[in-house]
């Protein structure tokens, strides 16, 4: 090399720098002009261009994809394989004659003979060019597997090897017999004796799956029916041997070789196989049993783009719209009545085909026998499983779409809180504590494992029959957390604390509260009390205690803040003073809560980062401080800073931005501002419906939202069918906790409003016993339901009625809550209302005011609507008390 | 002699110590390929060969950055060299039997024999290309051979993954034009 060609080189080479990041236009006129000054050089440059742009990008899959035989044979460079002529005889076998020719290679009839046995068998002798080491050794891996496959349906591999001729064979049992779908026409068989069919073919295929074994293949030409009407399934095990397995992806020539139109979406993507792989190419192959097409029309181009997503027509449709001829080509002699079988197939029976081809496998089948029972059914009469999506395919879409915190019910929502609590331990992980980064990784898996496994599988209606909820896998899935995890208590721990959330969003406080305090003790005994996963699930406790046991709570965060970090911005310390903030706006030191929340607020942005959820958490608090002090403007404020953060982190149509939205409504609501709060609240409603669908609880509840500001804006009839939704679900779906006796009491209103007086009666009255049943009668948290249908009775002139049920509230509350409360004091002024509103009753509204307008004084302050009508009616009792006694006198 | 010492010393300029170093990697991934065979498939990439030997052979917290781009690149040429040789084994046992002609209209695997001959070419052009930039046959001998991202390569190499990409395409364009366009096969399809 002269010093010439290098400096020419360099040059080339820097030009090829510089113009190949040009774009065409630019490149184009920046050759031209050098064309003008050295036409040489610009003709090498152009060249190399040329091939930049040509490049079929083979060198960028390494050497192991040009030559994968290559790598692998390094060992062994002396096994070489000699070509000689064909043969008449392959291994043991003394080949009869041709059956067929295909892509692969020929299909020969061929025999053994051992002793007086004659063993007939179809011998595939493969094509040359096939790497005969690499498939005779795979072979050998497989063949053992292979052996064990003994089924009446299932043709069994007999023997393989390789040829003196150095090609590839394998023999399997000779079946004589036509491929499925010719048999099916010549036939003239019914769809029901389709179905009936594959049922046998779908048992084969799960004798083979339970042993480990997936087809990969499956097509009509590999499914062959005999004289006696029964079907053999071929090559199985083969596609594994013949391809460089999709598991490797190193080169796509495996899934190459499969039969793209039964090829399932993960296989020509090059993901890996699966039972439900086989699952796909099933229903594929019913589809095209059933209306002569296939599912996909897909053209290489689409293979090539991925573009998998098209989506299916329903069998049904496609023979309907189809010509006799085409009815004939598939239903032979039937073919003119082809209505009557797109009928029969109408219905369950498209269902069941559809759910076979979902393009994602964990929406399909789990395997062949889950399939095989769902045609059963249908060939029964019974109803068929496919419907819903499987529980693991809702928890993927949903760990990938985040959480949103709306309501908790009924089984649909169990699944997503299930993952939610998974997602919440995942991002703990990911933020927290990466020191230990691979240990917690271990641990994440674990605890992602123990969900879907003995959580999400459970209730997994292919599973079983019964379609359990959630709640109820999640109960039973504590019961085996001490028994799997014993001896690792890092594991035990972040399931429990998984169970505790999970269980606490779905409404079961109590086990929550238990998986919360058993997370914490295992790792506070094995690990202390300052390990960061105790200081976690000590967060985690303080949390769900809030709720039901303030006092715990706040000693929890309380003592807590002694084993945290001693510095300001110490994670764990941060969030027990979010905790205690949260505990101060309960207990009404809003401002003690507002004060502190200001100063961590900097903290927390910081550690957590903007839009962390302990950012929203202190917004939230924030919130809840200036609506409880009725500082609503403050609230609409903070509501609308928390939107635009939560649209900006996570897009405006994501439910947490849609909570968000929401508040802005109701913060609006409350500022009396009732057509403007229409606007968000109508948005969030039509983001959710479109979202999340018209049935999603969230929609529900957007929906709910909607009607209560048109009751405010007195739109009484408008209002019913944005309340009714919600309580029809929640009685369906049988929500626990008191959520649905709030729904109920607008729909009450509702009815009273529109002049619907007994049936508002009827569903207060429900309203109270329901509230006596769930929480507990004469419990404080029963009152205020008492407390409505008080109202309502003494609203529509039942006076007495009225009276009689507010004595027994104030009688309650004093009893379940400190004397004077204040709670007990809003009870008295409506008994106080009922009597100021019968004249006759003066004595005794002066003695309810004696008690109860002091109180109202000390609560609520002078300028009250409350205090003002309570001084109002004490000094009209008393000129009215005076007036009769001189009348008396 | 230890390797980890072999590539210091290579480095400093030993001539004869880098001839050792490459003879000991070149074994080693001889070595650990004949024991992967036994193994599962998807174990049988160059990459890992070629991370594995470093493991087992240079003990990485002893070695600065610099020697373990030194030994990467090493074991890389090994790997290339190993590829290559083998090839010509496959070549010169086939003579005997007769030229090969294999119909390639299945969509499976090329013929070996092809493939082999293909890779001959390359290494051809990948010393034209050595000759004329030894940074570009390099990288070449790293990305393709050695089986390592870009990305590694550009922290090994302390080179921006951008600049690395650029070369990268202008290898690759070189070795394309060099070998017509044509001899390299394309992706099966």
């Amino acid at each position: 090399m002269n010093e010439a060609e290098l400096a020419r080189w360099r040059r080339v080479s820097d030009l090829f720098d510089e113009l190949a990041e040009l774009d065409a236009a630019e490149r184009s006129a920046r050759l031209e002009a050098l064309q003008r000054e050295d036409a040489a050089l610009a003709r090498e440059l152009r060249a190399l261009l040329d091939a930049d742009a040509a490049d079929c990008g083979v060198l960028d899959r390494g050497v192991q994809a040009l030559a994968p035989t290559i790598v692998e044979a390094l060992a062994q460079p002396e096994a070489e394989i000699p070509d000689t002529p064909a043969p008449v005889a392959i291994g043991r076998f003394r080949l009869v004659r041709l059956l067929g020719r295909g892509g692969m290679g020929e299909v020969y009839l061929a025999e053994s003979t051992q002793g007086d046995f004659v063993q007939q068998v179809a011998l595939k002798l493969l094509k040359r060019g096939m790497d005969s080491d690499e498939i005779l050794r795979r072979f050998v891996q497989e063949r053992r597997i292979l052996a064990q496959l003994n089924h009446a349906h299932i043709a069994g591999l007999v023997d393989g090897g390789v040829s003196a001729e150095g090609r590839p064979y394998y023999a399997m049992e000779y079946v004589a017999g036509e491929p499925l779908t010719e048999y099916a026409r010549s036939r003239g068989l019914t769809p029901r004796e389709r179905v009936q069919l594959m049922v046998l073919i779908c048992d084969a295929v799960a004798h083979a799956q339970s042993r480990l074994v997936v087809h990969r293949d499956l097509k009509p030409s590999n499914i062959l029916v005999d004289g006696d009407g029964q079907p053999r399934v071929l090559d199985f095990g083969i596609a594994k041997i013949l391809s460089d397995s999709a598991e490797d992806g190193l080169t796509r020539t495996g899934a190459r070789a499969l039969s793209p139109a039964y090829a399932a979406p993960e296989q020509i993507r090059g993901e890996p196989v699966s039972t439900a792989t086989d699952v796909y190419a099933l229903g594929a192959v019913l589809y095209e049993l059933l209306c002569g097409r296939l599912p996909h029309r897909r053209s290489a181009a689409a293979l090539e783009d991925g573009d998998t997503d098209t989506t299916v027509e329903r069998p049904s449709q496609v023979l309907r719209r189809a010509s006799v001829e085409e009815a004939t080509a598939t239903y032979g002699r039937r073919g003119g009545d082809r209505d009557r079988a797109a009928r029969e197939i109408g219905g369950d029976l498209d269902t069941i085909v559809l759910a076979a081809l979902k393009r994602e496998p964990e929406r399909r089948y789990v395997n062949a026998n889950a399939l095989g029972a769902d045609l059963r059914r249908w060939l029964e009469g019974r109803t068929i499983s496919a419907r819903a999506d499987t529980a693991t395919y809702r928890l993927r879409r949903f760990v990938r779409r985040h959480r949103f915190g709306v309501l908790a019910g009924s089984a649909m929502l169990l699944f997503l809180v299930v993952s939610l609590g998974l997602a919440l331990w995942q991002a703990a992980i990911a933020r927290a504590e990466r020191n230990r980064a691979t240990e917690q990784a271990a641990v994440a898996t674990a605890v992602s494992n123990f969900l879907t496994e003995d959580v999400i599988r459970s209730a997994n209606p292919y599973r079983s029959k019964l379609d359990m909820s959630v709640t109820q896998a999640l109960m039973q899935a504590r019961g085996s957390v001490a028994q799997r995890f014993a001896a690792q208590p890092r594991t035990e721990g972040a399931v429990r604390r998984a169970l505790a959330e999970s269980l606490a969003l779905a409404g079961e406080r109590a086990p929550a509260l238990e998986e919360a305090r058993a997370a914490h003790a295992v790792l506070a005994a094995r690990f202390g009390e300052r390990d960061a996963d105790t200081l976690l699930s000590r967060a985690v406790l303080g949390r769900l205690l809030q709720a039901v046991e303030e006092n715990e709570a706040r000693r929890v965060y309380e003592e807590g803040l002694n084993y945290a970090g001693a510095a300001p911005d110490d994670p764990a310390r941060l969030r027990y003073t979010l905790g205690l903030a949260s505990l101060d706006v309960e207990l009404r030191k809003e401002d003690q809560a507002l004060q502190s929340l200001a100063a961590i607020e900097p903290a927390v942005r910081r550690i957590f980062g903007d839009g962390s959820d302990e950012h929203f958490d202190l917004l939230n608090h924030r919130m809840r401080a200036y609506a409880n002090t009725d500082r609503y403007e403050q609230t609409l404020v903070v509501a609308r800073e928390a939107l635009q953060l939560a649209r900006q982190h996570f897009g405006a149509d994501d439910p947490r931005a849609l909570e968000w939205l929401q508040r802005e409504g109701i913060a609006l609501r409350l500022l009396d501002r009732h057509e403007e709060a229409l606007v968000p609240v109508q948005k969030t409603l039509a983001i959710a419906e479109a979202r999340l669908g018209p049935e999603h609880p969230a929609t529900l509840y957007a929906h709910l939202q909607v009607g209560i500001v048109l009751m405010e804006l007195k739109r009484y009839e408008e209002a019913g069918p944005h309340i009714d939704p919600i309580v029809e679900y929640d009685r369906r779906a049988k929500v626990s906790g008191d959520n649905p006796l709030t729904h109920k009491v607008y729909q009450a209103r509702q009815r009273q409003y529109t002049g619907r007086v007994d049936e508002a009666r009827r569903i207060f009255e429900e309203i109270n016993s329901q509230a006596r049943t769930v929480l507990g009668a004469g419990s404080a948290q029963a009152l205020p339901y008492a407390q409505t249908l008080g109202m309502f009775l003494m609203q529509t002139g039942s006076h007495a009625e009225a009276e009689t049920l507010q004595r027994k509230i104030i009688a309650d509350s004093e009893k379940a809550l400190t004397p004077g409360h204040v709670n007990t004091a809003k009870y008295a002024f409506d008994l106080a209302e009922n009597l100021s509103a019968q004249p006759d009753r003066a004595a005794d509204l002066l003695a309810v005011l004696e008690t109860w307008l002091p109180k109202w004084e000390q609560f609520f302050g002078d300028k009250d609507s409350r205090v003002i009508d309570g001084r109002k009616w004490q000094q009209e009792a008393k000129q009215r008390l005076a007036l009769d006694g001189s009348a008396a006198k | 002699m230890e390797v980890t010492e072999l590539i210091v010393q290579a480095r400093a300029g030993d001539a004869a110590a880098a001839g050792r170093l490459f003879e000991s990697v070149y074994a080693d991934l001889r070595s650990l390929a004949a024991r992967q065979v036994g193994r599962m498939r998807a174990d049988m990439r160059a990459t890992s060969l070629v991370h594995e030997a470093w493991f087992r052979l240079a003990r990485p917290d002893a070695l600065q950055l610099k020697d373990r781009e030194h030994f990467f690149a090493v074991a890389a040429r090994a790997m290339r060299q190993l590829v290559i040789d083998h090839a010509r084994q496959r070549i010169a046992g086939k003579r005997g039997g007769g030229a090969v002609a294999t119909e390639l209209d299945s969509q499976l695997a090329h013929d070996g024999g092809e493939r082999d001959q293909e890779l001959l070419a390359l290494d051809q052009a990948l010393r034209r290309l050595e000759a004329l930039d030894a940074h570009l046959s390099a990288l070449v001998e790293m990305r393709f051979f050695g089986g390592l991202e870009l990305s590694e390569i550009a922290t090994l190499c302390n080179r921006s993954e951008r600049s690395l990409k650029r070369d990268w395409r202008k290898a690759r364009a070189f070795l394309h034009q060099q070998l017509g366009g044509e001899a390299l096969p394309a992706d099966s399809d």
